[in-house]
């Protein structure tokens, strides 16, 4: 089951490493490390700041790194993807976000009763995934009593606008335990108005812990608490036989106690990332058109903030 | 003075319905996604011509009499017994991917060195008509292709290895339950009995599955990127692995052809033929897309 492919609540440890990371305009972060070596006067130190920036835009913009498996990975391929993700970008606003933030997506759908054919679903982002033109992210609600999920791909032409309305990170990278919590932890307002963060202020944590409603769940959530920290479990074990259950789960050869390894294999780790070398070079070939739409951005921000 | 008749370059031919020209041979570099303009989205893969030459041009009378039409055990397009396409007069074959001519013996080198090219690491001969000859030494590029054209792929399948019954000819197989006795993926039954009282030859069987050369007819071309010279060929499907090594040419299929695509308004041939001479790609855009996909630098689609 574990071996070779990489299940979501496994890829969540590979990512486990991830710092926090800041709600600066990027641009305006760039800037901030110039400035600051203008004024020591060091021009190494203001080099190797701007990389270690850009090195931080693998947490904004995860889908410009490519799949790392080997056998797809070819650099013209990928150069023309990344170009056309940045001609998409220049059309569309397409913000940071993190799973765990709340999200206002409007689609073209020609199925909409209204006479503009727009649909507009708001929700809290669950999961995240896909490299290249493939990104998507899902979206959960709770419509009149009914948990809904919505996936989006983030370069497709009929996403006509993303909002982030509330900009915040998880303690976990996926939230697929929502579907069993109780509705309310899963419910966004439709009509919530975006909350702005402060200028140069972190992404905060969201340090929430979902009590699961009783069984039966969707998924075995009593085997996955050390690697999910979000939720809470009462009485996982209930009757002798779950016992029993999860000792066989985790006896020494089976998936529980594979799981357990997991942290420690390095050479996992290694195969699925792509090397920092080529992150370097992938970002010194995006940024300064992302920070130049960045700032473009804001710029329309301000003036509109005006009106 | 004069140039001498052997080193005149050679006269370009027009295109007529009917014609058949080279192809060229690309590389499989993966699989993208693009949208089409209703919403609809459409996988692609994304064949890059690298670095491709015309290497030779042989008569239809000089290759009947040769080694590979006469011994060889080699396709042959012409028919068995080369009694089919009275119209076509030739075969050019056309390289890719210049190498080290320490690689290669002085035989192999010497196919190039007849034209001033370095060696190529793979070749393919493709069947033309007098108008589709090109001269050997032009460069070939993505341009030769139309945004919208249709075109046929020729490459080696993916290797399965050793497969049963139900992966190599699509078997049903037998109930996981309900009593069946060690035969779930089996192939069952294969001869009749005593009419024949044999098994007949060609009875579907295990057996190797992948690593065979096939062709995908009436692929659709959605975008060229003449700078990089990539196409963009519609399906995810394309056979091979990403790095592998593909012939694709104009279609031979009679309603995907020029003169009869209608619809797609591409009665009037190809835009270069035979193909997009040094001088001609100039006046290229960087890249073109087809009528009905969505171009990323144009608005989100908000109504169809």
């Amino acid at each position: 089951m574990l071996h070779g492919c990489l299940s979501p609540l496994s890829r969540s440890l590979r990512r486990s490493c991830s710092l926090s990371t800041r709600a600066f305009s990027i641009t305006q972060q760039a800037c901030q490390h110039q400035e600051n070596s203008y004024q020591l006067g060091n021009e190494d130190d203001s080099t190797s700041r701007k990389e270690m920036s850009r090195r931080d835009y693998r947490f904004i913009f995860p889908e410009f790194l490519p799949d790392p498996n080997p056998e797809w990975r070819n650099a013209v391929r990928e150069r023309l993807e990344r170009k056309d993700m940045l001609e998409r970008r220049e059309k569309i606003e397409i913000p940071e976000f993190y799973v765990g933030s709340y999200l206002a997506v409007t689609a073209f759908d020609k199925n909409s009763p209204h006479p503009n054919k727009m649909s507009r679903f708001v929700g809290i982002c669950i999961d995240r995934g896909g490299t290249g033109l493939r990104a998507w992210f899902i979206l959960r609600n709770s419509i009149e009593g009914q948990g809904v999920e919505f996936m989006y791909h983030m370069y497709n032409p009929t996403v006509l606008k993303i909002e982030v309305l509330r900009l915040e990170q998880r303690l976990d990278e996926e939230l697929y335990y929502l579907r069993d919590a109780p509705l309310e932890y899963s419910s966004v307002p439709f009509d919530m108005e975006p909350e702005i963060l402060p200028e140069g202020s972190t992404v905060p944590v969201n340090t929430k812990v979902v009590p699961l409603n009783p069984r039966p769940w969707t998924q075995n959530w009593e085997r996955f608490q050390d690697l999910l920290s979000g939720y809470s479990l009462h009485n996982p074990f209930p009757t002798p036989g779950k016992i029993r259950k999860q000792m066989r789960w985790m006896a020494e050869g089976n998936d529980g106690w594979q799981l357990q390894t997991l942290k420690f294999d390095l050479m996992r780790d290694y195969r699925n990332t792509v090397p920092a070398e080529e992150q370097a070079q992938i970002w010194e070939e995006v940024a300064d058109k992302l920070e130049a739409r960045d700032k473009q951005m804001r710029r329309v921000a301000t003036k509109r903030a005006f009106i | 003075g004069p140039l001498k008749e052997e080193f005149a370059p050679w006269t370009r031919g027009k295109w007529e319905p009917g014609s058949r020209r080279p192809g060229v041979l690309a590389v499989k570099i993966g699989v993208q996604p693009l949208w089409l303009k209703n919403g609809k989205q459409i996988l692609c893969t994304l064949l890059h011509v690298q670095d491709n030459h015309v290497v030779k041009f042989q008569t239809r009378d000089k290759f009947d009499r040769g080694y590979v039409a006469e011994k060889g055990n080699m396709p042959i397009y012409t028919g068995v017994g080369n009694r089919k396409a009275a119209n076509l007069t030739g075969f050019v074959t056309v390289g890719a991917i210049s190498t080290d001519p320490q690689k290669y013996t002085k035989d192999y080198c010497g196919l190039f060195s007849q034209c001033g090219l370095a060696p190529k690491r793979h070749l393919a001969r493709f069947p033309v008509t007098d108008n589709g000859v090109i001269q050997p030494g032009t460069p070939i590029s993505a341009a030769l292709f139309r945004p919208g054209q249709y075109v046929d792929v020729y490459g080696r399948t993916q290797e399965r290895g050793f497969q049963g019954g139900m992966k190599r000819w699509g078997f049903a197989g037998m109930p996981a339950t309900h009593g069946t006795t060690k035969s779930h993926r089996r192939i069952g039954h294969i001869g009749s009995g005593c009419d024949k009282s044999r098994v007949w030859p060609g009875q579907k069987m295990p057996g190797w599955v992948g690593g065979m050369y096939k062709w995908m007819k009436g692929l659709r071309i959605l975008r060229i990127n003449y700078a990089e010279n990539v196409l963009y060929v519609s399906g995810h499907a394309v056979m091979g692995k990403t790095g592998d090594i593909l012939q694709v040419c104009d279609t031979k299929l009679h309603a995907k052809r020029f003169e009869n695509c209608h619809k797609e308004g591409l009665t009037d041939g190809p835009k270069y033929f035979p193909t997009a001479f040094p001088e001609q790609l100039e006046e290229l855009p960087e890249e073109e897309y087809c009528d009905k996909v969505h171009d990323f630098k144009s608005k989100s689609i908000s109504h169809v």
